[in-house]
């Protein structure tokens, strides 16, 4: 995958650099398809957004991969930043790492974050750590980065992710400070998934 | 011309069911057939239908319609590939009956063959490889979502938020769908298991252990559905009901998104066959975790909201229990050929066929077969009477 563009102001170069580190958690290889059937979000993640889809008729929060509204029927998706902000609906610790693929030596927690959107998202942390929060635990949203690619994460400090407001919706991306960790992409942002189901049941 | 007889399924064959690498798909399915076939004292020239159910996702040697010429049939009336994932095969099972019912086919052969033990390599790890980088899935990835259990570890944690439930439960579902293994020859875990040793089982995604999952197999089932009189010695078993539901839960708050729904397949089936859940013998559902039996035995009526790990735990679904489930081990320790598994065991069960597993005097069940993330539900309601 080719890195994202971070965004063009000063902070760039430290933001590029961000990019270009490591993630803590996974091998680039995991890095998901920035130009594909998620690009928007991705494009804003990159701007330190979190990008999701409504329907642009009757604004209701649709899923990643919808295409047509359930609830008007409308074809017409928009993809627009929200609040980074949102809370534990489920938790897992992940035992099980998978050579090559996963690069820590510890169990890892993923995440179902229900966001103040209405969106849910499954991501990893910001950061290692191997405790799982709670359910209903609030979370602020920042960004990992994969092979270059922004995406969302959950960050479990009460305080909020490293440098961003934990609210603030449209605020453009990482701001001031570079985050103390290199895992700790500038800010907020979350993602999840939709139903699909490649292995069975 | 319409079949003379109600359709019914009238043979069952099952290959060896294998933990270890080797067997290709297609090899497999043709020993199935060939052992349904006999089972129904039919020869394939006696067949004019198959429906075909392939692994889906990351196999490429997947079965096909091939199959067919393969495997040595003569011309066929139906032929068709389905595939609603895991929930397959019991909807191959109401396509054959229905397909009969309207005079498209007289004899159907339906058909699932797996192999995903590989030389070199775990079924986990082939199931972490899958899922390419792209859309939603292509996320969860990049998060460390590999494979499928994390995802249902996800569900196991929302549903014990929601119906209350703990690891106990899991336990409890684990040691008494072995207890039924015990008594399964083909059932590929048949060593005793207590509390002690489903603890010190290897956590793979918390709550789910080692012993919370299904047990990949390379192996085969086939089956044989008929609107005619056959040779067979084993008794006819009526397809009563049928249902199915696919709910669209969506991903957002504030309804559920990881299960419910799905209690209006078993509904229909119900409806369908006349019957109350009071009259079913035996229940056989799709577990492919432990956290599924659980999630629905209560989504299916069977037990009311948040009881189903008291009721497990009471015995009630162990052999004995007064709510037979999973009689061959299931997925967990029987063996994981997706929803062939709930299908086999229920016909064997009705045919009295269980050995030292067999419920005494099992005349009627429930097949509930899933598919995807709980997406997808077809259920079933055998009975060795055409209609009562
Ligand atoms: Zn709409």
């Amino acid at each position: 995958m080719s890195p994202n563009t971070a965004a063009a102001a000063s902070p760039a170069a430290a933001a590029q650099a961000q990019a270009q580190a490591e993630d803590w958690l996974v091998d680039a290889a995991l890095a998901p398809l920035a130009d594909g059937s998620l690009a928007p979000l991705y494009a804003g993640a990159a701007a330190g957004e979190l990008t999701l889809p409504f329907c642009a008729a009757c604004g209701l929060a649709l899923e990643l991969e919808q295409r047509a509204c359930d609830g008007c029927g409308a074809t017409d998706i928009r993809w627009r930043p929200v609040e980074r902000a949102g809370s534990v609906h489920a938790v897992t610790l992940v035992h099980r790492r998978e050579p090559g693929l996963v690069r820590v030596t510890e169990p890892y927690p993923v995440l179902d974050i229900e966001l103040a959107s209405g969106h849910r998202l499954i991501m990893t942390t910001l950061t290692a750590t191997g405790s799982a929060p709670a359910i209903g635990r609030p979370v602020t949203i920042g960004f990992r980065h994969v092979g270059g690619v922004a995406v969302p994460a959950a960050s479990l400090d009460p305080a909020g992710a490293d440098d961003s407001p934990a609210t603030s919706g449209t605020t453009p991306v990482p701001g001031t400070t570079p985050a103390p960790d290199p895992s700790a992409a500038g800010l907020p942002a979350a993602a999840h998934t939709s139903s699909e189901p490649e292995v069975s049941p | 011309m319409a079949s003379p007889l109600e359709p019914a399924i009238v043979g069952l064959g099952l290959t060896p069911m294998s933990l270890s690498a080797g067997g290709v798909p297609v090899d497999l399915a043709i020993e199935a057939v060939a052992g349904a076939l006999a089972d129904a004292g039919l020869a394939p020239g006696d067949v004019d239908g198959l429906l075909v159910n392939s692994s889906q996702g990351v196999r490429p040697d997947r079965l096909g319609v091939a199959l067919a010429r393969q495997g040595g049939l003569g011309d066929l009336r139906l032929l068709e590939h389905v595939e609603i994932k895991g929930a397959t095969a019991a909807a191959m099972i109401q396509r054959a009956v229905l397909a009969i019912r309207a005079g498209l086919a007289r004899t159907v052969i339906c058909v699932f063959a797996d192999a995903p033990l590989r030389a070199g390599g775990t079924s986990g790890s082939t199931y972490a490889h899958s899922g390419g980088n792209d859309g939603a899935r292509g996320l969860e990835r990049a998060s460390g979502v590999l494979g499928s259990v994390p995802t249902y570890a996800l569900l196991a944690s929302r549903y014990f938020a929601v119906s209350g439930g703990d690891p106990e439960d899991l336990c409890a579902v684990a040691v008494s769908t072995r207890a039924w293994a015990l008594g399964n020859p083909d059932a590929v875990v048949r060593k005793p298991l207590d509390a002690e040793g489903y603890f010190a089982s290897r956590m793979i995604s918390a709550p789910l252990r080692v012993l919370d999952c299904a047990r990949p197999v390379n192996g085969a089932v086939a089956l044989v559905v008929s609107g005619e009189a056959t040779p067979g010695q084993a008794p006819r078993v009526h397809v009563r009901g049928m249902g199915q539901a696919h709910p669209m839960r969506r991903r957002r708050a504030p309804g559920e998104s990881w299960f419910g729904g799905g209690r209006a397949a078993v509904d229909g089936a119900l409806e369908m066959a006349g019957l109350t859940r009071a009259d079913l013998d035996v229940i056989e559902l799709y577990d492919p975790f432990s956290v599924v039996t659980l999630l629905l035995l209560e989504e299916y009526g069977l037990v009311e909201p948040g009881q189903a790990g008291k009721v497990v735990r009471s015995g009630a679904t162990a052999p004995g229990g007064d709510l037979p489930v999973n009689t061959g081990g299931g997925q967990l320790s029987g063996f994981y050929l997706q929803g062939m598994t709930p299908l086999a065991e229920a016909v064997v069960q009705l045919r009295g066929a269980g050995g030292a597993r067999q419920v005494p005097g099992a005349s009627t069940a429930l097949v509930g077969g899933i598919g995807g993330r709980v997406d997808h539900h077809a259920c079933l309601i055998l009975d060795l009477e055409p209609s009562r």
